[in-house]
């Protein structure tokens, strides 16, 4: 078969030494010539030039010199505000509801039918109120992003975006979309993993999947704005407080966009050197959008499929929270020796044993990484306000009181977090979506270990400059 | 085929903002050339100048009835022959008339 | 394993991406148990594409007025008169031409995968280059039908669509439509049916002529290549592609993998279709 397949192509090869003009030019321009032929017979464009204007003005002004950028940032702005303003109503109802009710309304049904401890633990305690967390707290933001990026889609603006921005992510050998699938990011990098399919040259698309998760996505913003709050927000004068906290969740998020460039610029002159590069970006009419259709198949299509995988991801991990908190050996819970054991690495990065650990076991959903550092801190300290396994929430000043005096937290380990929360592995989800989308094992623990090797590498850098300089304790 | 008359031809990248221009040659290759014609940018091809990013790179071009920006890398390698609005000026562009 | 590379041995990658909806994916010819006929939808990026899939089939797969969307194929399936009908979505495409992966995928499905219709979802507002795609579609089959999608888009631009016109220039039927609107909708099922059933008859269009020289370097290389695979649809498609030195195609030839779509699908199917094989 293959010696007449060897004969096959030598007797092309053959031919095409004969030929003089390059025959894909000349085969694209006689399809042009002939759709052209056919598109003058059957168009008549004599009424077009007015809207074509009108698309015109209106892209003049979109990606203006002027105004393009400010346009820009104001309406990503609002959407992002309307998100987070929108989002802290139904958050704090479902909380209530799935958290507080929820779990005591399954208690007591457990406790009619003589359940026995360790099944109502295991199962209301640990799975229950990990998806019950995950639900809350990722739900009602997703459900106010997705469709208004969705509708921004739909008009066409988009494309804009990617227009406006394209010379910053060329800089960094990757693609103007980029900017979207890193806006995407922001509400869950798995969705952000798999919007980069919009991007259609091969190397550009794989930067964008691998440094999506230095976008924070909806499950780190509640971390970094309790930690800001009550470290960052309390050591500031109580007028600049909330200022300073909401600074510093700012720079974080803009420190993940210069992680985000550098990282590109990196990959694409080093690992992704030499990979197939074509830059092409369409930008299609503005069209009305639909709005109620959009916001059926945004819902759908993107928020409810990301919550259900994140379901999957999260109730075997509240398992295994419950589980190590209860199994003793010694007389103390595996999670005490696993914390016990991971404190020398985390106090040389100016975390500690229990932070790392809470990453560990929440590594299917950044949601529950708080809940689990509250609870493992408060059962460390053998302390009655916590239950053994039961994630919990406290108000702020509770929390503060619980990490610094039980915890033994300062600002340095406050300010890690933060960047430990930046910088360290996606998700499960996100790391999943990874491999369906690339294929490759190689690209996924690369993605999944970098974020985690520059967490490691920053944290270290400001635990030892910090202790140098006397701002943390040796 | 081959432009002899290239007396006049200019890089698309300096025309300028609502010019137009016939394309005569793409100098590039490989997978960029076969995008390019795939796009529309095709020799014979009428494109005019839209508009520029606001931060200088890319600029949007009119071919064909779409619209497609190319980097300035990109638009640096297409030459045009620039030519009166007058029909250029319509977002379409035909061929010229040929076979 | 990636669905996008190759011809045919990818797995179905994207089961469980939030994009891709409720459409399974699955590779060419495998999904055809049960029902009478194969649909392909083809088109240009963002032509509207997938509206039209999810109008046929009444899924609402995500769409967004972005090139790009459905990078892998989507499956869905509906019924017209009684008749089953599986249709695949495929990756918007430019042409055929190229070697996106995306664009691989779409045309190996067209010409391997043999559909008993190729719809090609064309822009009203930017025909040309649309009418590029749809003329090398209808260069490899005979069993096509061109839907004009955006209707609605190109008068508010002021443009007039000559739908006749282009039916008789392209040789196939020309649907006009809003799918958005649903309009144009049941014209586009009657002539899928007419199309798929045989009573509406398309032809082949010519493909263009490269002049003396290259035609009879063709003429040996489809003469070669059908010595090789006798029977091949499209060999003249094919020998085209390898005096281009198409590095798919020469990879296909390399391990002998042409047309392989063929023995998974075409052998199958009732030999209800006289399809125009070159």
């Amino acid at each position: 078969m293959s010696g007449s397949a060897d004969h096959l192509l030598s007797l092309a090869e053959a031919e095409r030494a004969r030929l003089r003009t390059p025959l894909h030019d000349q085969l694209v321009e006689r399809l042009y010539e002939e759709a052209g032929r056919i598109a003058a017979r059957a168009l008549d464009r004599s009424g077009e030039a007015r809207r074509f204007q009108f698309d015109l003005l209106l892209d003049r002004i979109l990606t203006s010199r002027i105004l393009g950028l400010p346009a820009m940032a104001a309406l990503f702005g609002g959407a992002f505000w309307l998100t987070i303003a929108g989002a802290n109503i139904p958050s704090a109802l479902l909380t209530s509801l799935l958290v507080d009710h929820g779990a005591a309304l399954l208690h007591r049904a457990a406790d009619a039918v003589h359940a026995p401890a360790w099944l109502q633990g295991l199962g209301i305690d640990g799975v229950y109120l990990a998806v019950a967390w995950v639900v809350s707290v990722m739900l009602p933001p997703m459900a106010i992003f997705f469709p208004i990026f969705t509708l921004l889609e739909d008009f066409g603006y988009l494309p804009r975006v990617a227009f406006n921005l394209d010379r910053t992510f060329r800089w960094a050998g990757a693609h103007g979309k980029q900017s979207l699938t890193m806006m995407m990011g922001y509400g869950c990098n798995a969705a952000g993993v798999v919007a980069a399919r919009i991007i259609d040259s091969p190397r550009e698309r794989l930067i964008a999947i691998l440094t999506n998760n230095f976008s924070i996505c909806n499950g780190r913003w509640p971390t970094l704005i309790l930690i800001s709050t009550i470290f960052v927000g309390a050591s500031a004068p109580p007028a600049a407080a909330s200022l300073a906290a909401a600074l510093t969740v700012v720079t974080v998020a803009v420190l993940g966009i210069v992680v985000t460039l550098l990282v590109s610029a990196f990959l694409s002159r080093t690992l992704l050197r030499g990979t197939p590069s074509v830059f092409s970006l369409e930008l299609p009419p503005y069209r009305p959008p639909r709005v109620w259709q959009t916001i059926y198949t945004s819902v759908i299509d993107r928020t409810l499929i990301v919550l259900w995988r994140a379901v999957q991801m999260a109730a075997p991990a509240g398992a295994v929270i419950w589980l190590i908190s209860n199994v003793e050996v010694a007389h103390r819970s595996l999670a005490h020796w696993m914390a016990l054991g991971l404190d020398p690495i985390g106090a040389l990065i100016g975390l500690n044993g229990i932070i790392l650990l809470a990453y560990v076991v929440a590594i299917p959903a950044n949601e529950i990484v708080i809940p689990t550092i509250l609870m493992l801190t408060l059962n460390a300290a053998r302390s009655k306000l916590a239950q053994k396994g039961v994630m919990l929430e406290l108000d702020d000043t509770a929390t503060r009181h619980v990490l610094i005096h039980y915890g033994g937290w300062t600002l340095l380990t406050g300010v890690n977090l933060m960047l430990f929360s930046l910088l360290h592995n996606p998700c499960s989800t996100t790391i999943m979506t990874i491999w369906r989308e690339t294929r490759s094992r190689k690209w996924t623990w690369l993605a999944t270990l970098l974020p985690l090797a520059l967490g490691f590498g920053v944290c270290f850098l400001t635990a030892t400059a910090a202790r140098t300089f006397g701002w943390a304790p040796r | 085929m081959s432009a002899s008359e290239a007396e006049q031809t200019v890089l698309l990248s300096s025309l300028p903002r609502g010019g137009a221009g016939r394309i005569v040659r793409l100098l590039m290759g490989g997978p960029e050339r076969r995008r390019l014609l795939d796009l529309g940018f095709v020799p014979g091809t009428i494109v005019v100048s839209g508009f520029v990013s606001p931060l200088g790179d890319p600029t949007a071009y009119h071919v064909r009835g779409s619209m497609t920006s190319l980097r300035r890398s990109q638009a640096d390698q297409i030459e045009v022959e620039p030519c009166s609005g007058a029909d250029g000026g319509a977002p379409s562009g035909g061929p010229k008339d040929a076979a | 394993m990636r669905l996008r590379r190759g011809s045919g041995d990818g797995d179905s990658g994207c089961q469980s991406c939030p994009m891709a909806g409720s459409a399974a994916v699955h590779r060419p010819g495998l999904s055809i148990e049960g029902c009478d006929y194969v649909v392909a939808l083809a088109g240009n990026p963002n032509t509207g594409k997938s509206t039209v899939f999810n109008a046929l089939t009444g899924l609402r797969q995500h769409v967004g007025n972005w090139p790009g969307k459905t990078v892998v194929r989507a499956e869905g399936a509906f019924r017209i008169d009684g008749k089953k009908f599986r249709i695949v979505d495929l990756p918007g495409a430019y042409s055929l031409l190229s070697n996106s992966s995306d664009e691989e995928v779409a045309r190996d499905f067209i010409l391997f995968g043999r559909p008993d219709v190729t719809v090609v979802v064309v822009d009203a507002t930017t025909m040309e280059r649309n009418l590029n795609l749809a003329l090398q579609v209808l260069e490899i089959t005979d069993r096509a039908v061109v839907a004009v999608n955006l209707m609605d888009e190109a008068e508010r631009k002021g443009i007039r669509v000559d739908t006749r016109a282009l039916g008789r220039d392209l040789g196939a039927p020309v649907v006009p439509m809003a799918a958005r609107s649903g309009l144009g909708l049941p014209e586009l099922r009657a002539a899928i049916l007419g199309v798929a059933s045989g009573t509406i008859q398309c032809r082949i269009h010519p493909a263009p002529d490269l002049g003396a020289e290259v035609e009879a370097s063709l003429a040996r290389l489809t003469e070669a290549v059908l010595a090789e695979y006798p029977g091949l649809p499209n060999a003249r498609w094919v020998a085209l592609r390898l005096l281009e030195g198409d590095p798919s195609v020469v990879r296909e030839a390399r391990n002998g993998t042409l047309g392989d779509g063929l023995h998974g699908h075409v052998v199958d199917e009732p030999a209800a279709a006289p399809t125009g094989a070159s």
